[in-house]
């Protein structure tokens, strides 16, 4: 059953989205994202090494635009202005392709968004042109905020980016599932496929993550466990799934049992 | 000709005077695609590259793009 989803003006087979950082080469990192099977892929802006060596690999032309979305992060920016600047630059490096991740960061050792700032730079980038899909934390108001503001897509941590301790507040992210229209991605935090696939029968829209699969002792196998794990999370909230229950209540029918 | 002192990723360097983009490139001996640069805060469009020219103490950024999740 066909079960594509959208996220602004694009349509997106795959709701499992994947980082391209930390892993140990170029090799292991196409070969993992591309047995994902994920369609949008992230990478982060940064300055060239001025002398570097001419001939030095470009990730894009590894992961390249023609066969995934990039989707260019604000990560390491602390300022709304630092990360309208290097949305900018993302757009003319890649075309003019307006879809970016917006991530203000509020301190460096939590790496915990700074949601003021996350909020005043969605709105600067909105009114710039571009997609906006919102790393954020799993605060119910704010989430209402950046929908408001025209994010296309609010993406709620699971726990800290890189802790790999899974959804900490489930609640806080069904709060969120509920009352949201736009598509909620569970961004950072997940440790193993369980977890996605937690996140998706919550309801989720998608799953974003980079160090569960990159860190992991064998990246590609990991990366189709968290692609069969977010479709399975997904098929079984879509399937409904029994009410939990205080009471005990046989699968084999009482009547007819043997010496009764 | 003259040398030119400018702010390129942070860095001071002396360049030489009358560089456009695309020339600029090639004196810091980067291949010119699959980055971009800004040249004081405002992104140059690479159909600007030719006709911008970098002068004295201009700050430029030269980025692209790299692993991040």
């Amino acid at each position: 059953m066909p079960d594509s989803f959208r996220i602004g003006v694009r349509e997106f087979q795959s709701r499992l989205m994947v980082g391209t950082g930390k892993y140990a080469n170029d090799q292991l990192a196409i070969n993992s994202i591309r047995e994902s099977g994920a369609d949008i892929v992230t990478m982060a802006i940064r300055r060239v090494n001025l002398g570097q060596n001419k001939d030095e690999s470009n990730i894009l032309e590894l992961i390249s635009p023609d066969e995934f979305t990039i989707l260019p992060n604000t990560a390491g920016c602390y300022t709304a202005d630092e990360s309208v600047r290097t949305c900018k630059l993302a757009r003319e490096l890649l075309g003019g392709h307006s879809l970016v991740k917006l991530e203000v960061i509020g301190d460096k050792n939590s790496l915990l968004p700074d949601m003021p700032e996350t909020l005043k730079a969605a709105k600067d980038l909105v009114k710039e042109g571009f997609e906006v899909m919102v790393y954020c934390t799993d605060d119910f108001d704010y989430s209402i905020a950046l929908e408001d503001a025209g994010c296309v897509a609010v993406m709620p941590l699971a726990a800290p980016i890189g802790s790999g301790r899974g959804i900490e507040n489930p609640q806080a992210i069904e709060a969120i599932v509920k009352r949201i229209q736009v598509p909620v991605i569970v961004d950072a935090g997940i440790g193993t496929a369980s977890d996605a696939t937690l996140a998706m029968e919550l309801g989720c829209d998608g799953v974003l993550l980079n160090t569960a699969i990159a860190g992991a002792q064998n990246p590609v196998l990991m990366a189709a466990a968290m692609r069969q794990a977010v479709k399975a999370g997904r098929s079984a909230y879509l399937a409904g799934r029994i009410p939990k229950s205080d009471q005990a209540a046989a699968s084999s029918p009482i009547e007819g049992v043997i010496n009764s | 000709m003259n040398d030119i002192q400018v702010i390129i990723n942070a860095e001071s360097k002396k360049i030489p005077e009358n560089l456009n983009i695309p020339k600029l490139l090639n004196f810091l001996e980067l291949k010119d695609d699959l980055l971009v640069v800004e040249l004081n805060e405002e992104v140059v469009m690479r159909a600007d590259w030719e006709t911008t020219i970098v002068g004295e103490g201009d700050k430029l950024e030269i980025v692209k793009a790299i692993g991040g999740g």
